[in-house]
Protein backbone atom coordinates (compact mmCIF):
# COMPACT_ATOMS: atom_id res chain seq x y z
CA UNK A 1 0.00 0.00 0.00
CA UNK A 2 3.13 2.47 0.95
CA UNK A 3 3.83 1.89 -2.64
CA UNK A 4 0.11 3.29 -3.91
CA UNK A 5 0.58 6.24 -1.68
CA UNK A 6 3.88 7.60 -3.83
CA UNK A 7 3.35 10.39 -6.33
CA UNK A 8 2.96 9.16 -10.23
CA UNK A 9 5.76 9.66 -11.40
CA UNK A 10 7.38 7.80 -8.85
CA UNK A 11 5.21 5.12 -9.43
CA UNK A 12 6.36 5.39 -13.30
CA UNK A 13 9.39 5.37 -12.52
CA UNK A 14 9.00 2.60 -10.19
CA UNK A 15 7.24 0.39 -12.80
CA UNK A 16 9.75 0.99 -15.17
CA UNK A 17 12.63 -0.26 -13.38
CA UNK A 18 10.02 -3.06 -12.39
CA UNK A 19 9.76 -3.80 -16.08
CA UNK A 20 13.63 -3.92 -16.42
CA UNK A 21 14.11 -6.48 -13.51
CA UNK A 22 11.54 -8.88 -15.06
CA UNK A 23 12.52 -8.60 -18.80
CA UNK A 24 16.56 -9.36 -17.39
CA UNK A 25 15.28 -12.39 -15.47
CA UNK A 26 13.35 -13.75 -18.70
CA UNK A 27 16.43 -12.55 -20.31
CA UNK A 28 18.82 -14.84 -17.97
CA UNK A 29 15.89 -17.43 -17.53
CA UNK A 30 15.87 -17.68 -21.70
CA UNK A 31 19.67 -18.40 -21.81
CA UNK A 32 20.73 -14.73 -23.30
CA UNK A 33 23.87 -15.57 -21.19
CA UNK A 34 25.13 -18.38 -23.48
CA UNK A 35 23.07 -21.65 -21.60
CA UNK A 36 24.39 -23.73 -23.92
CA UNK A 37 27.68 -23.91 -22.86
CA UNK A 38 26.82 -25.38 -19.09
CA UNK A 39 23.61 -27.17 -18.09
CA UNK A 40 24.97 -26.90 -14.33
CA UNK A 41 24.39 -23.09 -14.84
CA UNK A 42 21.29 -22.66 -16.65
CA UNK A 43 19.77 -25.03 -14.09
CA UNK A 44 21.50 -22.83 -11.36
CA UNK A 45 19.81 -19.50 -13.27
CA UNK A 46 16.17 -21.42 -13.65
CA UNK A 47 16.05 -22.01 -9.91
CA UNK A 48 17.13 -18.30 -9.27
CA UNK A 49 14.85 -16.52 -12.19
CA UNK A 50 11.54 -18.24 -11.69
CA UNK A 51 11.08 -17.12 -8.17
CA UNK A 52 12.19 -13.87 -9.07
CA UNK A 53 9.54 -13.72 -11.62
CA UNK A 54 6.69 -14.82 -9.17
CA UNK A 55 8.10 -12.60 -6.56
CA UNK A 56 8.42 -8.95 -6.67
CA UNK A 57 10.90 -8.53 -3.35
CA UNK A 58 13.21 -11.35 -4.59
CA UNK A 59 13.52 -9.81 -8.03
CA UNK A 60 14.85 -6.81 -6.51
CA UNK A 61 16.96 -8.92 -4.50
CA UNK A 62 20.76 -7.60 -4.74
CA UNK A 63 22.26 -11.01 -3.96
CA UNK A 64 19.99 -12.66 -5.89
CA UNK A 65 21.57 -10.43 -8.69
CA UNK A 66 24.63 -10.96 -7.58
CA UNK A 67 24.73 -15.02 -7.60
CA UNK A 68 23.84 -14.46 -10.99
CA UNK A 69 26.21 -12.42 -12.12
CA UNK A 70 28.99 -14.88 -10.36
CA UNK A 71 27.21 -17.73 -12.37
CA UNK A 72 27.24 -16.09 -15.55
CA UNK A 73 31.26 -14.59 -14.63
CA UNK A 74 32.02 -18.15 -13.76
CA UNK A 75 30.83 -19.74 -16.97
CA UNK A 76 32.79 -16.60 -19.12
CA UNK A 77 35.85 -17.35 -17.48
CA UNK A 78 35.69 -21.17 -17.69
CA UNK A 79 35.44 -21.12 -21.46
CA UNK A 80 37.17 -17.34 -21.72
CA UNK A 81 38.54 -18.33 -25.59
CA UNK A 82 34.85 -19.09 -27.13
CA UNK A 83 33.10 -16.55 -25.13
CA UNK A 84 31.57 -14.04 -27.62
CA UNK A 85 32.53 -10.48 -26.09
CA UNK A 86 29.01 -9.58 -25.27
CA UNK A 87 29.09 -12.33 -23.02
CA UNK A 88 30.84 -10.19 -20.63
CA UNK A 89 28.34 -7.40 -20.93
CA UNK A 90 25.46 -9.24 -19.73
CA UNK A 91 27.76 -10.57 -16.89
CA UNK A 92 28.52 -6.98 -15.91
CA UNK A 93 24.77 -6.29 -16.49
CA UNK A 94 24.10 -8.58 -13.74
CA UNK A 95 26.45 -6.85 -11.44
CA UNK A 96 24.73 -3.79 -12.05
CA UNK A 97 21.66 -4.99 -11.34
CA UNK A 98 22.53 -6.09 -8.48
CA UNK A 99 24.46 -2.65 -7.52
CA UNK A 100 21.60 -1.12 -8.18
CA UNK A 101 19.20 -2.94 -6.61
CA UNK A 102 21.70 -2.14 -3.42
CA UNK A 103 21.34 1.39 -3.69
CA UNK A 104 18.88 4.24 -2.18
CA UNK A 105 18.15 5.36 -5.63
CA UNK A 106 18.01 2.37 -7.39
CA UNK A 107 16.39 3.93 -10.85
CA UNK A 108 18.98 6.42 -10.87
CA UNK A 109 21.85 3.82 -10.48
CA UNK A 110 20.74 1.77 -12.76
CA UNK A 111 20.17 4.41 -15.21
CA UNK A 112 23.75 5.61 -14.77
CA UNK A 113 25.65 2.24 -14.96
CA UNK A 114 23.16 0.91 -18.18
CA UNK A 115 24.74 4.31 -19.97
CA UNK A 116 28.01 4.15 -18.66
CA UNK A 117 28.40 0.80 -20.11
CA UNK A 118 26.89 1.14 -23.21
CA UNK A 119 29.15 3.84 -23.19
CA UNK A 120 32.45 1.92 -22.57
CA UNK A 121 30.95 -0.94 -24.90
CA UNK A 122 30.99 1.10 -28.05
CA UNK A 123 34.19 3.29 -26.64
CA UNK A 124 36.31 0.29 -27.01
CA UNK A 125 34.29 -1.72 -29.41
CA UNK A 126 35.29 1.59 -31.83
CA UNK A 127 39.14 1.28 -30.47
CA UNK A 128 39.44 -2.22 -31.66
CA UNK A 129 37.84 -1.37 -34.86
CA UNK A 130 40.32 1.82 -35.88
CA UNK A 131 43.47 -0.09 -34.32
CA UNK A 132 43.01 -3.48 -36.06
CA UNK A 133 43.09 -1.40 -39.22
CA UNK A 134 39.93 -3.76 -40.59
CA UNK A 135 37.50 -1.16 -41.23
CA UNK A 136 39.91 1.40 -43.49
CA UNK A 137 39.42 0.23 -46.30
CA UNK A 138 36.34 -1.71 -46.71
CA UNK A 139 38.60 -5.70 -46.07
CA UNK A 140 36.19 -6.64 -42.95
CA UNK A 141 33.27 -6.71 -44.99
CA UNK A 142 34.12 -7.68 -48.16
CA UNK A 143 36.00 -10.84 -46.68
CA UNK A 144 32.81 -11.65 -44.59
CA UNK A 145 30.56 -10.79 -47.50
CA UNK A 146 31.94 -13.26 -49.49
CA UNK A 147 32.93 -16.29 -46.65
CA UNK A 148 30.16 -15.98 -44.35
CA UNK A 149 27.24 -16.79 -46.02
CA UNK A 150 24.46 -14.25 -43.67
CA UNK A 151 26.42 -11.29 -44.75
CA UNK A 152 26.06 -12.85 -48.50
CA UNK A 153 22.35 -11.99 -48.52
CA UNK A 154 22.48 -8.49 -48.86
CA UNK A 155 24.96 -8.49 -52.08
CA UNK A 156 23.44 -11.56 -53.12
CA UNK A 157 19.92 -9.34 -52.98
CA UNK A 158 21.29 -6.17 -54.23
CA UNK A 159 23.37 -8.09 -56.86
CA UNK A 160 26.25 -7.25 -56.50
CA UNK A 161 27.41 -10.76 -56.18
CA UNK A 162 26.64 -13.82 -57.84
CA UNK A 163 26.62 -17.52 -55.80
CA UNK A 164 28.88 -18.59 -58.42
CA UNK A 165 31.88 -16.17 -56.85
CA UNK A 166 31.03 -17.20 -53.32
CA UNK A 167 31.52 -21.17 -54.43
CA UNK A 168 34.86 -20.14 -56.72
CA UNK A 169 36.48 -18.42 -53.38
CA UNK A 170 34.78 -21.34 -51.12
CA UNK A 171 36.92 -23.82 -53.85
CA UNK A 172 40.01 -21.57 -53.84
CA UNK A 173 40.10 -20.78 -50.13
CA UNK A 174 39.78 -24.76 -49.21
CA UNK A 175 42.12 -25.32 -52.13
CA UNK A 176 44.95 -23.19 -50.47
CA UNK A 177 44.44 -25.36 -46.95
CA UNK A 178 46.64 -27.90 -48.79
CA UNK A 179 49.71 -25.87 -49.27
CA UNK A 180 51.83 -23.63 -46.89
CA UNK A 181 50.89 -20.52 -45.89
CA UNK A 182 53.85 -18.70 -46.49
CA UNK A 183 54.19 -18.49 -50.32
CA UNK A 184 50.09 -18.69 -51.09
CA UNK A 185 48.32 -16.11 -52.02
CA UNK A 186 44.66 -16.08 -52.67
CA UNK A 187 42.60 -13.78 -55.06
CA UNK A 188 39.24 -13.11 -54.43
CA UNK A 189 38.42 -10.02 -57.10
CA UNK A 190 35.03 -10.16 -57.28
CA UNK A 191 33.27 -6.98 -58.83
CA UNK A 192 33.82 -2.68 -57.83
CA UNK A 193 30.25 -2.35 -56.40
CA UNK A 194 31.14 -5.04 -53.64
CA UNK A 195 33.85 -3.18 -53.29
CA UNK A 196 32.00 0.13 -52.68
CA UNK A 197 29.40 -2.03 -50.66
CA UNK A 198 32.43 -2.81 -48.22
CA UNK A 199 33.65 0.27 -47.86
CA UNK A 200 30.11 2.12 -47.68
CA UNK A 201 29.05 -0.90 -44.51
CA UNK A 202 32.27 -0.43 -42.96
CA UNK A 203 32.48 3.75 -42.62
CA UNK A 204 28.83 3.04 -41.48
CA UNK A 205 29.90 0.86 -38.47
CA UNK A 206 32.36 3.49 -37.67
CA UNK A 207 30.20 6.32 -37.80
CA UNK A 208 27.27 4.49 -35.88
CA UNK A 209 29.58 3.13 -32.81
CA UNK A 210 31.50 6.35 -32.73
CA UNK A 211 28.59 8.16 -32.19
CA UNK A 212 26.60 6.05 -29.70
CA UNK A 213 30.18 5.81 -27.68
CA UNK A 214 29.80 9.86 -27.58
CA UNK A 215 26.76 10.50 -27.04
CA UNK A 216 26.68 7.74 -23.83
CA UNK A 217 29.49 8.91 -22.70
CA UNK A 218 29.21 12.43 -22.35
CA UNK A 219 26.96 14.05 -20.26
CA UNK A 220 26.78 17.28 -21.64
CA UNK A 221 25.28 18.81 -24.23
CA UNK A 222 21.85 18.26 -23.88
CA UNK A 223 21.32 17.81 -27.53
CA UNK A 224 23.56 14.63 -27.47
CA UNK A 225 21.54 13.47 -24.30
CA UNK A 226 18.34 14.02 -26.60
CA UNK A 227 19.51 12.12 -30.00
CA UNK A 228 21.60 8.87 -28.28
CA UNK A 229 18.55 6.93 -27.62
CA UNK A 230 18.04 7.17 -31.58
CA UNK A 231 21.39 6.49 -32.69
CA UNK A 232 21.08 3.07 -30.30
CA UNK A 233 18.07 2.26 -31.73
CA UNK A 234 19.42 3.07 -35.23
CA UNK A 235 22.71 0.38 -34.74
CA UNK A 236 20.28 -2.10 -33.25
CA UNK A 237 17.64 -2.00 -36.01
CA UNK A 238 20.56 -1.52 -39.05
CA UNK A 239 22.55 -4.31 -37.30
CA UNK A 240 20.15 -6.73 -36.14
CA UNK A 241 17.77 -6.84 -38.58
CA UNK A 242 19.50 -7.03 -41.75
CA UNK A 243 22.29 -9.23 -40.50
CA UNK A 244 21.74 -10.65 -37.13
CA UNK A 245 25.16 -11.86 -35.57
CA UNK A 246 23.59 -13.02 -32.45
CA UNK A 247 20.56 -11.70 -31.11
CA UNK A 248 21.64 -12.00 -27.33
CA UNK A 249 23.52 -8.29 -27.93
CA UNK A 250 20.78 -6.68 -29.21
CA UNK A 251 18.30 -7.82 -26.47
CA UNK A 252 21.13 -6.73 -23.82
CA UNK A 253 21.42 -3.10 -25.42
CA UNK A 254 17.39 -2.66 -25.90
CA UNK A 255 17.61 -3.61 -21.92
CA UNK A 256 19.85 -1.29 -21.20
CA UNK A 257 18.56 1.20 -23.42
CA UNK A 258 15.42 0.90 -21.45
CA UNK A 259 16.88 1.73 -18.10
CA UNK A 260 18.51 4.34 -19.06
CA UNK A 261 15.95 5.93 -21.03
CA UNK A 262 14.25 9.40 -19.52
CA UNK A 263 10.69 8.59 -18.08
CA UNK A 264 9.19 11.34 -19.93
CA UNK A 265 10.86 9.76 -23.14
CA UNK A 266 8.06 6.75 -23.28
CA UNK A 267 7.78 6.51 -27.09
CA UNK A 268 11.91 5.72 -27.32
CA UNK A 269 10.74 3.18 -24.32
CA UNK A 270 8.37 1.76 -26.02
CA UNK A 271 11.01 1.41 -29.20
CA UNK A 272 13.67 -0.50 -27.03
CA UNK A 273 10.59 -2.84 -25.92
CA UNK A 274 9.63 -3.46 -29.51
CA UNK A 275 13.39 -4.27 -30.37
CA UNK A 276 13.51 -6.23 -27.15
CA UNK A 277 10.53 -8.37 -28.42
CA UNK A 278 10.70 -8.33 -32.42
CA UNK A 279 14.24 -9.01 -32.35
CA UNK A 280 14.66 -12.93 -31.21
CA UNK A 281 11.77 -13.61 -34.58
CA UNK A 282 14.01 -11.28 -36.82
CA UNK A 283 16.78 -13.50 -36.08
CA UNK A 284 14.64 -16.34 -36.43
CA UNK A 285 13.31 -15.05 -40.12
CA UNK A 286 16.54 -14.07 -40.57
CA UNK A 287 18.05 -17.56 -40.24
CA UNK A 288 15.79 -19.55 -42.67
CA UNK A 289 17.15 -17.12 -45.45
CA UNK A 290 20.43 -17.80 -44.39
CA UNK A 291 19.79 -21.59 -44.66
CA UNK A 292 18.02 -21.04 -47.83
CA UNK A 293 21.28 -19.37 -49.47
CA UNK A 294 22.83 -22.30 -47.99
CA UNK A 295 20.57 -24.52 -50.84
CA UNK A 296 20.66 -22.19 -53.13
CA UNK A 297 25.08 -22.53 -52.92
CA UNK A 298 25.35 -25.68 -52.45
CA UNK A 299 26.81 -27.46 -55.35
CA UNK B 1 46.30 -0.01 -47.34
CA UNK B 2 47.20 -3.87 -46.02
CA UNK B 3 44.38 -4.81 -43.51
CA UNK B 4 44.09 -7.64 -41.05
CA UNK B 5 41.71 -9.88 -40.96
CA UNK B 6 42.01 -10.32 -36.85
CA UNK B 7 38.18 -10.99 -35.31
CA UNK B 8 37.64 -14.12 -37.08
CA UNK B 9 38.59 -17.28 -38.27
CA UNK B 10 41.02 -16.57 -40.74
CA UNK B 11 44.35 -18.25 -38.69
CA UNK B 12 45.86 -21.33 -39.38
CA UNK B 13 47.78 -23.49 -36.98
CA UNK B 14 50.56 -24.61 -39.65
CA UNK B 15 52.24 -28.03 -38.38
CA UNK B 16 54.64 -29.42 -40.65
CA UNK B 17 56.96 -32.56 -39.81
CA UNK B 18 60.44 -33.55 -41.31
CA UNK B 19 61.26 -37.00 -42.10
CA UNK B 20 64.69 -39.26 -41.58
CA UNK B 21 65.84 -37.48 -44.83
CA UNK B 22 65.29 -33.80 -43.24
CA UNK B 23 62.22 -32.89 -45.92
CA UNK B 24 59.85 -30.88 -44.18
CA UNK B 25 55.78 -31.81 -45.27
CA UNK B 26 53.22 -29.89 -44.32
CA UNK B 27 50.24 -31.30 -42.69
CA UNK B 28 46.51 -31.05 -43.02
CA UNK B 29 45.16 -32.49 -39.76
CA UNK B 30 41.26 -33.75 -39.04
CA UNK B 31 39.54 -34.31 -35.72
CA UNK B 32 40.20 -37.92 -35.47
CA UNK B 33 44.15 -37.34 -35.53
CA UNK B 34 44.70 -35.80 -32.27
CA UNK B 35 45.68 -38.04 -29.10
CA UNK B 36 44.44 -35.72 -26.44
CA UNK B 37 41.11 -34.12 -27.01
CA UNK B 38 42.24 -30.73 -25.35
CA UNK B 39 44.80 -30.66 -28.05
CA UNK B 40 42.83 -30.81 -30.57
CA UNK B 41 40.53 -28.17 -28.44
CA UNK B 42 43.18 -25.86 -28.19
CA UNK B 43 44.13 -25.89 -31.67
CA UNK B 44 40.59 -24.87 -33.05
CA UNK B 45 40.55 -22.05 -30.17
CA UNK B 46 43.75 -20.68 -31.73
CA UNK B 47 42.60 -20.63 -35.32
CA UNK B 48 38.79 -19.20 -34.83
CA UNK B 49 38.98 -17.50 -31.65
CA UNK B 50 41.10 -14.11 -30.25
CA UNK B 51 43.47 -15.99 -27.61
CA UNK B 52 46.68 -16.93 -29.40
CA UNK B 53 48.53 -19.84 -27.72
CA UNK B 54 52.14 -19.29 -25.77
CA UNK B 55 55.06 -20.35 -27.26
CA UNK B 56 55.11 -22.89 -24.48
CA UNK B 57 51.84 -24.56 -25.83
CA UNK B 58 53.14 -24.56 -29.09
CA UNK B 59 56.12 -26.41 -28.00
CA UNK B 60 53.81 -28.96 -25.99
CA UNK B 61 51.72 -29.74 -29.04
CA UNK B 62 54.75 -30.36 -30.94
CA UNK B 63 56.05 -32.77 -28.14
CA UNK B 64 52.49 -34.59 -27.87
CA UNK B 65 52.56 -35.55 -31.65
CA UNK B 66 56.01 -36.19 -31.92
CA UNK B 67 55.16 -38.61 -29.24
CA UNK B 68 52.24 -40.59 -30.05
CA UNK B 69 52.25 -40.03 -33.97
CA UNK B 70 53.80 -41.05 -37.41
CA UNK B 71 52.64 -39.78 -40.57
CA UNK B 72 51.11 -41.26 -43.52
CA UNK B 73 51.93 -39.43 -46.73
CA UNK B 74 49.50 -38.27 -49.03
CA UNK B 75 49.11 -36.05 -51.91
CA UNK B 76 46.09 -34.11 -52.82
CA UNK B 77 46.93 -30.89 -53.36
CA UNK B 78 47.90 -31.86 -56.77
CA UNK B 79 44.50 -33.11 -57.33
CA UNK B 80 43.26 -30.01 -56.13
CA UNK B 81 45.27 -27.85 -58.99
CA UNK B 82 43.76 -29.68 -60.71
CA UNK B 83 40.13 -29.12 -59.86
CA UNK B 84 41.04 -25.73 -60.04
CA UNK B 85 41.89 -25.79 -63.12
CA UNK B 86 39.08 -27.88 -64.30
CA UNK B 87 37.03 -25.12 -62.71
CA UNK B 88 39.15 -22.22 -64.35
CA UNK B 89 39.86 -20.83 -61.16
CA UNK B 90 43.66 -22.10 -61.01
CA UNK B 91 45.03 -18.92 -62.01
CA UNK B 92 43.50 -17.45 -58.45
CA UNK B 93 45.64 -19.58 -56.48
CA UNK B 94 49.12 -18.08 -57.11
CA UNK B 95 52.48 -18.98 -55.22
CA UNK B 96 55.20 -16.67 -54.96
CA UNK B 97 58.11 -19.04 -55.50
CA UNK B 98 56.14 -19.96 -59.06
CA UNK B 99 54.49 -23.73 -58.37
CA UNK B 100 54.34 -24.89 -55.11
CA UNK B 101 56.98 -26.63 -53.39
CA UNK B 102 57.37 -30.57 -54.24
CA UNK B 103 58.46 -31.49 -50.69
CA UNK B 104 55.29 -30.07 -49.29
CA UNK B 105 52.41 -32.65 -49.06
CA UNK B 106 49.61 -33.44 -47.49
CA UNK B 107 49.87 -35.45 -45.04
CA UNK B 108 47.95 -37.93 -42.60
CA UNK B 109 48.14 -38.50 -38.81
CA UNK B 110 47.69 -42.45 -37.38
CA UNK B 111 47.74 -43.32 -33.74
CA UNK B 112 49.20 -46.67 -33.74
CA UNK B 113 52.49 -48.76 -34.33
CA UNK B 114 50.31 -51.23 -35.68
CA UNK B 115 48.63 -49.23 -38.07
CA UNK B 116 51.73 -48.03 -39.43
CA UNK B 117 53.07 -51.20 -40.18
CA UNK B 118 50.00 -51.79 -42.18
CA UNK B 119 49.65 -48.63 -44.26
CA UNK B 120 52.42 -47.53 -46.84
CA UNK B 121 54.21 -44.10 -47.50
CA UNK B 122 54.35 -43.40 -43.65
CA UNK B 123 57.20 -42.66 -41.15
CA UNK B 124 57.92 -40.99 -38.00
CA UNK B 125 58.69 -37.80 -38.07
CA UNK B 126 62.11 -36.54 -36.92
CA UNK B 127 60.54 -33.57 -35.71
CA UNK B 128 57.52 -30.82 -35.88
CA UNK B 129 57.26 -27.42 -36.46
CA UNK B 130 54.33 -25.54 -35.26
CA UNK B 131 53.18 -21.95 -35.81
CA UNK B 132 50.24 -19.19 -36.42
CA UNK B 133 49.67 -17.59 -39.20
CA UNK B 134 47.28 -14.96 -40.08
CA UNK B 135 45.48 -13.73 -43.03
CA UNK B 136 46.24 -10.21 -44.63
CA UNK B 137 43.55 -8.82 -46.82
CA UNK B 138 44.93 -6.28 -49.37
CA UNK B 139 42.56 -4.32 -50.51
CA UNK B 140 44.14 -2.84 -53.29
CA UNK B 141 44.80 -6.20 -55.39
CA UNK B 142 41.86 -8.42 -53.47
CA UNK B 143 44.65 -10.29 -52.38
CA UNK B 144 45.27 -12.35 -49.31
CA UNK B 145 48.17 -13.21 -48.06
CA UNK B 146 49.52 -15.11 -44.59
CA UNK B 147 52.20 -13.31 -42.25
CA UNK B 148 53.54 -15.57 -39.11
CA UNK B 149 52.20 -14.15 -35.78
CA UNK B 150 53.89 -16.32 -33.58
CA UNK B 151 57.42 -17.62 -33.35
CA UNK B 152 58.12 -21.07 -35.28
CA UNK B 153 58.15 -23.56 -32.47
CA UNK B 154 60.29 -26.86 -34.00
CA UNK B 155 60.99 -29.97 -31.38
CA UNK B 156 63.65 -31.98 -32.66
CA UNK B 157 63.41 -35.68 -31.65
CA UNK B 158 66.10 -35.48 -29.59
CA UNK B 159 65.54 -32.50 -27.95
CA UNK B 160 61.93 -33.20 -27.64
CA UNK B 161 61.63 -35.67 -24.26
Amino acid sequence: MRFLRQPPTVIMKTEIVILVYQLSAVFFLLGGYDADKSNLNSALIMVICIPMLLHRGLLVNPFLWLTIFVITLTKNLTYWDTTANHQFLIAYWALALGVAAASHRVEKSLAWMAQSLIGLVFAFAIIWKLRTGEYDDGAFFYFFFLRVERFSLIPLKLGMLEPFDINAIKAIWSSAGMFPCHDALIDISTSARLHNLSLICCYWTLFIEGAVAITFLLRKPQVLCNIRDYLLLIFIVSTYVLSPFDGHFGLILALMGIAQCPLQASARQWAYLCAFVVLPSATYVYGLKVEWIGQLLSP
Amino acid sequence: MYSTIDNFPQRRVIIEVKDEKGLWYRLTWRRADFPPRTTFQHFRRWEQLYALPLELELRSLGQALLKSQFVQLKDPSQQRLALLEKAGLRDRLRFRGGEPPPTVLRCGLRQSHDQKNAAPNTFFPAAVRVSVWKAVLDMQRHEISFVPITNLVTVEQSTGF
